[in-house]
């Protein structure tokens, strides 16, 4: 393991997650999981799509609790789902019913302590969607908007609360190719103004190489670290960039052996 | 300007005659009735020719038909029991079909019964009905209740159950309160479906009371119009008729209408 | 496995009936409600038996009811079918002219056709032809409308691409508008079946000297109570199962395959 300079952000350590189905068998999705993310780093996992990428990140999140081992945040074991990590969802998790501005600013008005911790909420709300590029949408209904503003919106909801770190369950994965470019983009230009720490599951090899600081490449269910893929390239990236293609390549040899099952 | 001006002039005559293609029935009718009227050629005892008809609605509104008392008395009986009746229907439909939303072990206990019930038509509890709790206001009361309630609940049942999870998530992740989660999220979002139930209950109830207050009253537009019947006075029952479908209709689009488009429409697509 | 679930949805099926009837008899045995306004179940099931196997010659059998129940229904239901189905789709698709009878019948239609029952009474007289068209009335409404709606969303899909093929009205009716329009269609039919047989029930209180309706309101003038509970649950009954074997039936024979295929692939 490639230990970081800073204290980690994230820290998951043997973690083992069984799911019992309905008829009483165990179903382990996640086996002795072992990673530390640093404060500020891209993470990308990869892996084949049901191989329980989603459950790491669940995990994280707090939405799950681990079987065995501990998940545990800026040093402070995960127990629930909190304002600290932001969850940004593939789709559907825009309040249908509210406008932009007041999806953006439910995170920040919807308990005391958050709304103690923002005082000026609406302040908030406007640069998150000006970070995020929705001005002049403020005061526009969900439905009304394309998929790609909808999770800039949706990105700009989990930012509001000010988070150490984004969670992101394949948020483009619904978009089409030319939108998810033009998100990917926006993403990092998001990333590197906030500076934080982004774990961010994917099932594509491009998208993973685009983004990410590390790759976690992970193995069919149950789900392990098969391999960590160090970039140290500048951002924007080239796709095109023959290093990148060397990387790809290599990933789509190690996903290839994965993706027989399912 | 000359250029525009003929546009305009076609476009008025396209809705002319749109209009006239939907109206020359009832325009037609309205002037065979009417002349037939002037010439008394309408049997009064079939239906009402035009004077009478006017007759009749003056005596109503002034209360001048004996027996039949004053128009405007039994609309806001009418009115008021339906309002009584209908919120209990709204209050305990979206209660059960909340419980049920949230255990699937309730509804599974509850939906074989709604199965059972629901068939029964409202108005074949009347006689029921009338045993219990006697004849006037609160047999009519239950009535409503009786027939506003079922769509109500499924509506609920159907928006509470259908709530995507992911709103949750979001809700805790973000740690929204209990309160907040109920008033702002999954209240707004049962809505759509909720609504329509209560739309569908008042259509159901609103059919009831004409029919309860026939049976089981001595007051409201119901009985004024079962009235006319017994009296043979064709004048008064269309009169109640005309009257029950401006009320139904004032209900529908004006209350259910209004709230629809600043609730739902506004968002829904 | 899959039988597991079986049981268990019977058991719950089975518990629900308890719950409700336990709680029936619970209450008519112990909260000092007299049993002529709140008979303990076995009671009114005991009556219902009673009814539908009492043949003798001095009392009216519950089944001359039942037909008579019937007869004035599917008479009625099959006058608003001829009239309301062609109407729907003249309206809906020849066009113009014919909106004025659509209009008219918008605005008739916000009155309650329980409402209609004074009138048919002056017109008519009490009896089973003041009923019939009672039934008639009831289920004309959601046929018309079903038909019409059908008939326009088809117009606005596919007619214009037929006409532009040169299709002739008469084929452009048979091969498109009656396949096309059909689940409109059933779902008319459905909709007048259950309405008219909710208002049939009223109607005969009001209107007849025999039938369902009747027998329930005549009991009640002899306080017998189980009799009432008895004809409403055979009231509920027949409009159950003709909801389920005629038309649950009719919409899966006809547009059920797709239906079915879509069930077997969520619950397998």
């Amino acid at each position: 393991m490639d230990s970081p300079a800073s204290p980690p952000m994230i820290e998951i350590e043997n973690v083992t997650k069984v799911f019992s189905t309905q008829d009483n068998r165990n179903l382990k999705t996640i086996d002795d999981i072992q990673l530390s993310i640093a404060q500020g780093e891209f993470i990308c996992l990869l892996g084949p799509s049901g191989c329980g990428k989603s459950t790491l990140l669940n995990l994280i999140a707090g939405f799950e609790t681990p079987s065995a081992g501990i998940v545990a945040c800026a040093g402070k074991p995960v127990v629930a789902p909190g304002p600290d990590r932001g969850v940004v969802f593939q789709e559907h998790t825009l309040f249908e019913w509210m406008t932009v501005s007041n999806n953006v600013s439910f995170g920040l008005t919807c308990n005391p302590d958050i709304r103690a911790r923002f005082p000026d909420a609406a302040g908030r709300t406007q640069a998150c969607i000006d970070l995020v590029g929705l001005r002049g949408f403020e005061n526009t209904f969900p439905n009304f908007l394309s998929g790609g503003m909808k999770q800039r919106a949706a990105i700009a909801r989990s930012l509001a609360p000010d988070p150490a770190i984004l969670l992101m369950d394949e948020p483009f994965g619904a978009l089409d190719a030319q939108t998810r470019f033009i998100m990917q983009n926006e993403l990092l230009k998001i990333w590197q103004t906030t500076q934080k720490t982004i774990v961010f599951v994917t099932h594509s090899i491009e998208e993973a190489v685009f983004l990410a600081d590390r790759i976690v490449v992970m193995t069919k269910r149950p789900a392990r670290i098969k391999e960590i893929v160090k970039l140290d390239m500048p951002r924007p990236r080239n796709i095109n960039d023959p290093m990148l293609s060397d990387i790809k390549s290599r990933l789509y040899d190690s996903m290839a052996s994965e993706s027989v099952m399912i | 300007m000359s250029a525009v001006a003929p546009a305009v002039a076609s476009r008025f005559e396209l809705g002319m005659t749109r209009a006239l293609y939907e109206w020359w029935l009832l325009i037609a009718l309205a002037v065979v009735w009417i002349a037939a009227s002037a010439l008394n050629l309408i049997p009064n005892s079939v239906f009402p020719d035009a004077q009478t008809l006017a007759r009749a609605t003056v005596d109503l509104v002034t209360g001048k038909v004996g027996v039949l008392g004053k128009l405007t008395d039994h609309v806001w009986i009418s009115f008021a029991r339906f309002a009584a009746g209908y919120s209990i229907a709204a209050g305990i439909g979206i209660l059960i079909g909340l419980l049920m939303a949230t255990s699937s072990l309730i509804a599974a206990l509850i939906l074989p019964i709604l199965r059972l019930l629901y068939p029964i038509p409202g108005l074949a509890w009347t006689p029921l009905v009338i045993m219990w709790a006697g004849i006037g206001e609160n047999a009519v009361i239950v009535l409503i209740f009786l027939s506003a309630v079922w769509p109500i609940v499924y509506g609920a049942y159907d928006g509470f159950r259908n709530i995507p999870r992911n709103y949750m998530l979001v809700c805790r992740q973000l740690g929204a309160t209990w309160n907040v989660r109920v008033r702002r999220v999954l209240l707004p979002a049962a809505l759509p479906m909720l609504f329509s139930g209560l739309r569908l209950g008042h259509g159901m109830g609103w059919r009831a009371i004409v029919g309860a207050e026939m049976i089981a009253a001595v007051t409201g537009v119901g009985y004024m119009l079962n009235m006319g019947g017994e009296l043979r006075r064709p004048d008064v029952v269309v009169v109640g008729m005309i009257v029950i479908a401006i009320m139904s209709a004032l209900l529908d689009r004006f209350v259910f209408g209004t709230l629809e488009d600043r609730l739902i429409s506004r968002w829904k697509r | 496995m899959m039988k597991d679930g079986q049981v268990r949805r019977y058991l719950l099926v089975l518990a629900s009936f308890a719950w409700f009837f336990g709680g029936w008899w619970a209450l008519a045995r112990f909260s000092g409600i007299p049993p002529y306004l709140l008979p303990p179940p076995q009671q009114v099931f005991a009556t219902l038996f009673r009814l539908l196997t009492d043949f003798d010659a001095g009392t009216r059998s519950l089944w001359l009811d039942i037909f008579d129940s019937i007869g004035r229904q599917l008479t009625g239901f099959a006058g608003s079918v001829i009239l309301g189905v062609p109407l729907g789709i003249i309206c809906g698709y020849v066009g113009k002219a014919f909106l004025g009878f659509d209009r008219m019948v918008r605005l008739i239609y916000p009155i309650p056709s329980i409402a209609w029952v004074p009138l048919v009474l002056i017109w008519f007289g009490p009896g089973s032809s003041a009923i019939t068209f009672m039934v008639f009335l009831a289920a004309f409404w959601p046929i018309y409308m079903q038909a019409f709606e059908g008939t326009r969303q088809l117009s606005s899909k596919y007619l214009r691409a037929a006409e532009s093929l040169g299709a002739s009205r008469r084929s452009i009716i048979l091969s498109i508008i009656m396949p096309g329009g059909l689940p409109y269609l059933l779902n008319g039919l459905r909709l007048g079946y259950g309405e008219s047989w909710r208002l049939l029930v009223a109607a005969e209180m009001l209107l007849a000297t025999t039938g369902m309706g009747q027998l329930i309101q005549v009991s009640r003038s002899m306080l017998e109570v189980d009799k009432i509970i008895a004809g409403m649950i055979v009231v509920g009954l027949l409009g159950f199962l003709v909801e389920r074997y005629v038309f649950d039936r009719a919409e899966r024979a006809t547009l059920g395959n797709w239906y079915r295929r879509a069930e077997e692939a969520t619950v397998g």
